[in-house]
This record gives C-alpha cells, sequence and structure tokens, in this order.
C-alpha cells in the first residue's frame, strides 16, 4: 500500500508540466462550480435572508396575486377584519389603509402611495427588517424616530421617497403636503431594494390621519401574524374563505404565507443553481477526458514497467489499483486546489457585483460544498481513469515486458 | 507545405485514443457555447417576435413601474385623449379602461377584470395573435356580448363556460360570444383572466368614463420615442403632476428586452467558456506530450536542415487541426444540443420555441476553436522549435 502511494508520487513528479496541467484542468472546472455555487447561496440568503423571520406573517389582500395581476378587486372591510381576528391560531391581524395622493415638496408634486397604520403595528408588519437610516444623508444628523400612537400630522417615509422623487432631497423635519394637509417628516427609512422595495416608495401615517385626509377607509391589505407558523398554511386558507363568505365572492381573497413566498424563492433559485451548475459542470466533462488522456499516456509510457511488474508476481488488481490511484490523486489535488479557486472566485464575483451594480451580496462557503467538490473531482478523476487502469490491468504480461 | 500536412496528419492519425480525446474536448466546450447561444436566441425571437409586428405602438398608462409592480396613480380623462389627437405624426389613438367586475354565473360569484375599448383596435391588439377559439370576436354594436379568456372560461368556475351562455357582470346580463385560445407567454396574463367588452357596454357595466391605458400608433416608428416624450409632456401638464403618465413605445420594450438577453446570454457563455479553458489545457498537454515524444525526430529534422520556424509551423499546424476538428465536431454536437434543450424546455415549461441557429455563430464557434488551439499550442510549439538539434537527436 504505501509502495503503491510512493510509485504514484514518483510517478506525477516525473511527468511535472503533465501532471500539473491535468491538475490545472480540473481545478477549474471544480473551482467553477464551487463559486457558482457560493455566489448562488449568497444570492438566495440576502433575497430570503430577511423574510425568513417574518415566516409567521400572512399577507391578505383583495386580488389575484400572480405575475401580471392590474390590481385590486376591491377592498376589505372591518367586518373581515373583525372574522379574520376570530379565527384560531391568529396572534395579530393588522390593517393597512393605502392610497395614491398628491405630495408637494418645495413646489414640485408627485403621486405617492400614502399608508395608514397604527404605529404600534408596525413592528408586527415589518418586524425587524425595516429600519430607520442609520444616517440621515439629507444633511440633518440623524434619521429620525419611528411614528409614535400620538403623533398628529407626522410621517415616515420610504427611501425613494426622501432621495429619489423630488429634485431636492426630503430629511428629517422637513415639512411635506400631502393632499392638502402639511405633514412633518419625523423619519426617513433605509433602503430595502429586492423584494421589499415597495417600502422604498411609500409614505407612513398613523390611521388617525389617514382617515382625515384620505378618502376613504378601504382596506387595501391585512397582516396576519400566527402562533404556529405550522399552522400558517391552514389558517390562510380558513382566512380566504371567510373573506369571501362577507362579500359573497369566489377567489376574491389571496392570502399568502411567507413561508410559501420563500418556498417559491427557494425552488426558483433551485432551478437557476441547477442550470448554471450543468453548464459549469460540461468544463468537468472536459476535465475528465483531460485525465483520461493523461493516465492513458502514462500506462503506455510505462508498459515495459507493467510487464515487469507482473512478471515478477503482481496481480491485474495490484495494477489497476495502481493506475485508478494516480487518478485519484491528481483530481484529489486538483479537487482541493479547486476549492481554493472557487472560494477565491466566489469572493471576487461577490466584490465585483457590490463595485459594479452596489448591491451586497456575500459569497456564502458550506463546508460540505467544498467536501463535495473534492468529492466530485475524486469521483471523476477514478470515473476516468478506470479506462486506462484497466487497459493497463489487463495486458498480457509477456508482451508488456518485450515493449518499447 | 503539403508534406507538414502530411506529417501532421500522420502523427494526429497515429495517436488516435489520444487525439480523439483532445478533439472531443474542445468539441464539447465548442458545443457548449454554440447551443447555449442558439437556445438563448431561440427564446429571444420567440418573446420579440410577437412584439416587432407591434414596433409602432406606444403604450400610455396613467402610473409608473416602482421595482417589480405596477402602480396606478389615477385615470385619464377624454381632455388627455384630445389633446393626444393634436399631437403630429400619431396615427390612430385607442383609449381603454378596465376595472374589477363581479361576475355571475350559474349561481358562482367571482371576481373578474373587464377591459372595454374599441372593438377594431383591441382586435388587432389581441384578437390577431392569440386567436378565437370558440365564436367570434365582438362587434361595434354588441352592448350585450361579451369575449372571455380561457381561464375565464375552464378555471375560474366550477362548470366550464361556453360560447351563448350568460354572465352576470355587475348586475348586468350579457352573453358569451366568443372565447380567446389560451394565449402565449407574452399574452397570459393580458388575455387569459380577462373579460372584453365594447367601450360602450364597459362604460355601462363598470360606471365608470375613467380612461386607465391608451394606446397609439405612429406612422413612423423612428419618430416613436419623441412622440411618447410629447405623449407624457402633454398629458402631466394637463393633471400638474411630474411623472403622472407613462409612455413606453413597444421599440424601446424591444430593445430592453434584447439587452436583458444579451446579459443572460453573455452570463451563460462565459461559464461555457470555462470548459474551452480546460479544453486548451488538455490541447497543450497533448501537444507538449508529442513533442516530448517525437523529440528524436525532432533533431533528425533539424539536422537534415529544418529551420526552427519550420518545426513552430509543423506543431502549431498539428494542434489547429487537432482544434479545428474538435471545432466542426463541436456545431455539430450543438446544434443537436440546441434542439434536443429547446424541445424539452419548451414542453417543461409550455413555451413554444425553437433553436436559431446563426451562420455567424457556428463560424465564430470555429474560429474560437481554432484560436484556442493555435494559442495553446503556442507554447509547445516554441519548445520544439528552440530544441538544440544535438541533444534532441541524443535523446532516448
Amino acid at each position: 500500500m504505501r509502495d503503491s502511494f510512493s510509485l504514484t508520487y514518483r510517478n506525477i513528479k516525473e511527468r511535472k508540466a503533465r501532471s500539473a496541467l491535468t491538475i490545472l484542468g480540473i481545478m477549474v472546472g471544480i473551482g467553477a462550480v464551487i463559486a457558482l455555487i457560493s455566489i448562488g447561496f449568497g444570492m438566495e440568503e440576502s433575497i430570503t435572508g430577511e423574510l425568513v423571520e417574518m415566516a409567521d406573517v400572512i399577507v391578505v389582500m383583495p386580488m389575484r396575486m400572480e405575475l401580471g395581476s392590474i390590481g385590486a378587486f376591491g377592498s376589505f372591510t372591518d367586518r373581515d377584519l373583525e372574522a379574520v381576528k376570530r379565527i384560531g391560531g391568529v396572534k395579530d391581524a393588522v390593517v393597512m389603509i393605502g392610497e395614491m395622493e398628491e405630495v408637494e415638496y418645495r413646489g414640485e408634486t408627485f403621486m405617492v402611495q400614502i399608508v395608514g397604520i397604527e404605529p404600534r403595528d408596525m413592528d408586527a408588519v415589518f418586524g425587524e427588517t425595516v429600519k430607520l437610516e442609520e444616517d440621515g444623508g439629507a444633511g440633518t444628523e440623524a434619521s429620525g424616530r419611528a411614528l409614535r400612537d400620538n403623533d398628529r400630522k407626522a410621517c415616515e417615509i420610504g427611501y425613494s421617497v426622501a432621495h429619489d422623487y423630488f429634485s431636492y432631497e426630503i430629511g428629517v423635519n422637513d415639512r411635506i403636503t400631502i393632499n392638502g394637509s402639511k405633514f412633518r417628516v419625523v423619519g426617513t427609512l433605509e433602503k430595502q431594494g429586492g423584494f421589499r422595495s415597495e417600502v422604498d416608495s411609500q409614505i407612513y401615517i398613523t390611521t388617525r390621519d389617514s382617515v382625515s385626509i384620505l378618502d376613504n377607509e378601504d382596506i387595501s391589505t391585512i397582516f396576519v401574524r400566527v402562533r404556529n407558523i405550522g399552522e400558517a398554511e391552514e389558517i390562510a386558507a380558513e382566512i380566504e374563505e371567510r373573506i369571501d363568505d362577507n362579500h359573497k365572492l369566489d377567489d376574491f381573497t389571496s392570502a399568502m404565507t411567507m413561508g410559501s413566498a420563500i418556498e417559491l424563492m427557494e425552488s426558483i433559485f433551485g432551478i437557476l443553481q441547477a442550470v448554471l451548475i450543468a453548464i459549469a459542470s460540461i468544463s468537468l466533462i472536459v476535465a475528465a477526458m483531460g485525465i483520461m488522456n493523461t493516465i492513458l499516456m502514462s500506462v503506455m509510457e510505462r508498459t515495459h514497467e507493467i510487464g515487469v511488474m507482473k512478471a515478477i508476481g503482481a496481480k491485474n488488481r495490484n495494477i489497476l489499483f495502481l493506475f485508478l490511484l494516480e487518478a485519484g490523486v491528481v483530481s484529489a489535488i486538483g479537487g482541493v486546489c479547486g476549492c481554493i479557486l472557487g472560494v477565491i472566485g466566489a469572493h471576487a464575483i461577490s466584490f465585483g457585483i457590490q463595485m459594479l451594480f452596489d448591491v451586497e451580496i456575500a459569497a456564502i462557503v458550506k463546508p460540505e460544498v467544498l467536501l463535495g467538490g473534492v468529492a466530485v473531482a475524486m469521483l471523476v478523476g477514478i470515473l476516468s481513469g478506470l479506462y486506462p487502469a484497466r487497459k493497463a490491468s489487463k495486458m498480457s504480461p509477456v508482451e508488456a515486458v518485450r515493449y518499447e | 507545405m503539403r508534406d507538414k500536412f502530411l506529417l501532421a496528419y500522420r502523427s494526429i492519425r497515429e495517436r488516435r485514443t489520444r487525439s480523439i480525446l483532445t478533439v472531443l474536448g474542445i468539441a464539447v466546450g465548442i458545443a457548449a457555447i454554440v447551443s447555449l447561444m442558439s437556445v438563448g436566441y431561440g427564446m429571444e425571437e420567440a418573446i420579440t417576435g410577437e412584439l416587432t409586428g407591434m414596433a409602432d405602438m406606444i403604450s400610455v398608462m396613467p402610473g409608473k413601474i416602482t421595482g417589480h409592480a405596477y402602480v396606478e396613480l389615477g385615470s385619464f380623462t377624454d381632455r388627455d385623449v384630445k389633446d393626444l389627437q393634436r399631437i403630429g405624426g400619431i396615427k390612430d389613438i385607442t383609449a381603454m379602461t378596465y376595472d374589477a367586475a363581479e361576475v355571475e354565473y350559474r349561481n358562482e360569484r367571482s371576481p373578474i377584470f373587464i377591459i372595454g375599448g374599441d372593438t377594431k383596435e383591441l382586435g388587432i391588439f389581441y384578437v390577431e395573435p392569440v386567436g378565437i377559439k370558440e365564436g367570434r370576436w365582438l362587434r361595434e354594436n354588441d352592448f350585450k356580448g361579451c369575449v372571455i379568456g380561457d381561464r375565464v372560461a375552464n378555471d375560474f368556475f366550477d362548470e366550464v363556460i361556453h360560447v351563448n351562455d350568460k354572465l352576470i357582470i355587475n348586475g348586468e346580463k350579457f352573453i358569451v360570444v366568443g372565447i380567446f385560445e389560451k394565449a402565449s407567454t407574452m399574452y397570459a396574463s393580458d388575455v387569459d383572466p380577462h373579460i372584453f367588452l365594447t367601450l360602450h357596454a364597459s362604460k355601462e357595466a363598470l360606471q365608470t368614463n375613467e380612461i386607465k391605458y391608451i394606446m397609439v400608433r405612429v406612422y413612423d416608428i423612428d419618430e416613436a420615442e419623441e412622440i411618447a416624450e410629447e405623449i407624457k409632456e402633454a398629458i402631466n401638464d394637463n393633471h400638474g403632476l411630474d411623472d403622472f403618465a407613462f409612455a413606453m413605445t413597444i421599440g424601446s420594450a424591444i430593445e430592453q428586452i434584447g439587452t436583458v438577453f444579451n446579459i443572460i446570454r453573455g452570463l451563460l457563455v462565459g461559464i461555457a467558456a470555462i470548459a474551452l479553458v480546460v479544453a486548451s489545457i488538455g490541447i497543450m498537454n497533448t501537444m507538449l506530450m508529442s513533442v516530448m515524444e517525437r523529440t528524436h525526430e525532432i533533431g533528425v529534422m533539424k539536422a537534415i536542415g529544418a529551420k526552427s520556424s519550420d518545426v513552430l509551423s509543423l506543431f502549431l499546424l498539428e494542434s489547429s487541426m487537432v482544434s479545428l476538428v474538435g471545432g466542426v465536431v463541436g456545431c455539430v454536437l450543438g446544434v443537436v444540443a440546441a434542439k434536443v434543450i429547446s424541445l424539452v424546455a419548451g414542453t417543461a415549461m409550455g413555451i413554444e420555441f425553437s433553436a436559431v441557429v446563426k451562420p455567424e455563430v457556428l463560424l465564430g464557434g470555429m474560429a474560437v476553436a481554432m484560436v484556442v488551439g493555435v494559442l495553446s499550442g503556442f507554447y509547445p510549439a516554441r519548445k520544439a522549435s528552440r530544441m538544440s538539434p544535438v541533444e534532441a537527436v541524443r535523446y532516448e
């Protein structure tokens, strides 16, 4: 056994350039796969990560939640809210009243979505995910504070409202005019982007203010928190049924659990990642051919040697093992180097994405991915070494010794 | 020159297994790139193809797109439409309205979006590309007739709706005169879940005069962008708001889709190109071995008067022949793979598209293969050409 290893080592060392190139081939292949997987996990994490802590939330809207849906069918009533609250397992049900209104700031007018919400409910809706901006960014020192129950004519504004919509940036304590009444900005929110980008373009006011300045009290969204995440799907189904009953309409309500949203995203990411990895694996196939070539050559060159070994009593499986070992060692080294290359590559890509698109995606390197990479490399090596090794082991000792 | 070809050919043939493996390596790499490009172009064509016939259209909406969702900011007025008619270069204007309505069928009630508009224009926009499966399209005087999308007919109610069935929309009776075919991806969200009425009927049923969507056709496609700007300005002025109207030319939509596809293709091809890097490493390896094995031969050639440049070109010829064969095989494999992928992916996702094989992609694939071959053969070939004849002859 030790002899086999030292023989293999000698062999690989003797043909340095060839071994190095073969290792390089498999290294590039494994590196590509590992970099892609790590970046993929990073992207998934950055999108679903903040949703995970909201897994007990159910979002209820009067519309068909699907791509290309052109709007809401109507709105909910207080009776709907009461019905939802009565369902067992519901911890909390919070309403949001939303409407597009004209907002004026320093002579410019824009249509912005105004959302009325009880300040104490905001945490229930957003959890810890939506925070105030850390630095006001608009010349003010702080980003203000959250809305309070006893605030009158005060609002919190989303990131885009503060920084993008108007020619002048809006900061804390600035005054904006919503639908004719003046409001004071008490806080600006952190940029959300991605899945929660709607928060960026909204203005939040208290429910009491919303009743007085918005034309309606239509409830556009109900947020429900459940006690037990395991029951979320059933409760969602029950919510749909109760509200549909109230309105005597089928399919009027969509209740989406955050858990199912996360699952949906994960399955989309799963497909995406599988496609990318499949494409990257093509290079592994090419690398396998390289290994086969190298080992074939090695077998050819050492025909004489094989003959001698057999003549002095080496069995077929000893020879087979010897060449498989060579293939395995070459590809294992390739796999380890590939892991290193892949990790560096993943970090480089995430850095590049951050530079180019200003999106923070951390590469997530999982140990099982690295182990898997080395295992795949070994597997590729041994599989592609099998044919040459068998060829070597089946040689007739007489002819092999005569060769050269 | 002929001798060199013969020599290179002989050397490739002599080491058949090795050459085949090397050729396969580069073939797989090229095939991956060619098939991805072809599938990518096929998908793009499937999506933009339907749109190119409408490149002279501008769609105008009272809202904006924030992130992933369209947010409605209000509605247009008749005055907006009149103002648009005054803008030069506009051929046609269609105003549409839509809203949710309560629809009843056999004692079952469900909320469904109603789209109302000029029957002729709606027909051009939806009926031509999607097609009517049953019955006929609306006529101008069909005040009590409606045409429904595929999902309305088959999914929304427990019982399937057929032509001549009665629907009650917001309390008024309508007769189904036609049912759309199931729409392709591009139109699925526009047509399948909706009910179409004449403009007159929709105003009655929805109790509204609001215009939610305006479609404009221009005479000259090149002017579309400018006209879109003008439209935005005119409507924003009417409403005294910035960024109230959203006018998008279909041409710019096609361009945007094209850009997205270029990025996706670039990314996929970039990943597939890694296989080419690995293949070039393989070529280099094969060539290095070939040089080593033929050290003695090289020495003899040099001894009888071959110049360094002769030796160099001999080995470069060998590597580029291998890679050219690989490139050709790769193109063939790639085209086959592209057809298979588009068939499988098409049936899996329910989209009909066929791979578009462009000759420039095939030529490019072969050219890339050649370049890869020559580049990766360069180091071994130089090594061979620089050998001292004395030592090379002594080798073995």
